[in-house]
């Protein structure tokens, strides 16, 4: 019974077959596609003639020896200023030789370390005698010795001294 | 079913090739492959027909498969040189045209107003329709144009996989196989899929049969 009305909806559906343009529609539809493909085979028979005709007024207005002259020039400038660019010397100096060799950390297991760095990194400051235009070996630098407190014969090898 | 944005399919080859007929087309092909435009025309020519129903039932609308159609040629003339013949020329068109057809109907307004084409008078004389007009008082009522709305409004329902089959197999009564063939899938999905699509027409036109 299913398989009835399934047929009869097929029987139906068949009939579609019968929906068609009429017969003038094929004929335009060639001669559509037929100037449809003909337009684009000029489009492109177009594109390639303006291609071909760059090429060669490029040929003939930059002949071969001189493109190679102006070319090579070209690419000597270029490299050139790459090179120049690359060992360009520096203005400031570089990071590492600015930098501290040894970093000292503010813990408490290295603040005596830290402490002693400093000291060995403190300038050196050159201590001078102060100028008194004293003659050393003056009267006045004599050891002053109490007496009585060195023997005799001492004191004289000691006001050698 | 292939990709449907593959719109030039690889070819599928037949798989009797040893004694497979010989491709009718080859000779045109072959000269159209070599710049012969006069030897695509002809092919143009020949299959426009047939394309022409197949894009159509799919769409419902006549202006939709002129542009379809014309695109399907020309994509076809531009792929010529990829075509080694390892199927007919026909199953790669075909393909070709199937394919294009599903993607332009996943980008379409589903809400596209029908533009049917007139219906031949020569159905007054098919014998589905005496039967069904004799049978069926809606069907009598309703003439000829009501009928073809409502068929077409029928097909439109279906999901697109199940309205390629029911074109290719119902309405163009292509064989099982070679709808298996062109779409890339297997025979037994072909009628498993029309075996879906025939109840669902059955349910869509049940008011219209009885």
């Amino acid at each position: 019974m299913e398989m009835n009305e399934s047929e009869a909806a097929r029987r139906l559906i068949r009939l579609k077959r019968y929906e068609s343009p009429r017969d003038e529609y094929f004929r335009n539809f060639v001669d559509e596609f037929k100037e449809r493909q003909r337009s684009e085979m000029l489009r492109q028979s177009a594109r390639g003639l303006l291609l071909e005709r760059l090429s060669m007024w490029f040929e003939e207005s930059v002949g071969a020896k001189r493109f190679a002259t102006v070319g090579g020039l070209a690419v000597a400038s270029v490299g050139a200023i790459l090179w120049l660019a690359a060992t360009r010397p520096e203005t400031s100096l570089p990071d590492s030789l600015t930098r501290p060799a040894l970093k000292v950390e503010r813990s408490e297991g290295t603040n005596e370390l830290a402490r002693l760095v400093a000291e060995e990194a403190a300038p050196i400051e050159l201590q001078l005698p102060a100028r008194s235009g004293r003659v050393p070996g003056n009267a006045e630098d004599r050891l002053t010795i109490a007496p009585g407190v060195l023997p005799a014969g001492a004191r004289g090898s000691l006001r050698e001294l | 079913m292939p990709a449907p944005t593959e719109l030039v399919p690889d070819e599928v080859p037949n798989p009797g090739s040893p004694l497979r007929r010989p491709d009718p087309d080859l000779d045109l092909v072959e000269r159209a492959r070599e710049g012969d435009t006069r030897a695509f025309d002809a092919l143009v020519e020949k299959y426009t027909p047939k394309l022409y129903g197949l894009v159509y039932h799919m769409t419902s609308n006549r202006e939709d498969t002129n542009d379809i159609l014309q695109d399907v040629f020309a994509k076809a003339y531009r792929a010529l040189k990829r075509f080694r013949g390892k199927s007919s020329f026909y199953t790669w068109i075909y393909s070709i045209a199937t394919n294009m057809t599903l993607n332009f109907l996943k980008k379409r307004n589903r809400r596209r107003t029908m533009s049917l084409d007139d219906v031949d008078l020569a159905i007054e004389h098919d014998r589905d329709f005496i039967e069904a007009t004799s049978k069926s008082d809606p069907v009598r009522e309703a003439g000829i144009s009501e009928l073809q709305q409502r068929l077409n409004m029928a097909m439109q329902k279906l999901s697109v996989d199940h309205r390629t089959v029911v074109t290719m197999f119902d309405i163009q009564a292509m064989p099982h196989a070679e709808i298996a063939k062109i779409l890339g899938i297997s025979e037994g999905t072909v009628r498993s899929r029309l075996f879906y699509a025939h109840r669902q027409l059955q349910a869509f036109l049940e008011d219209f049969r009885k």
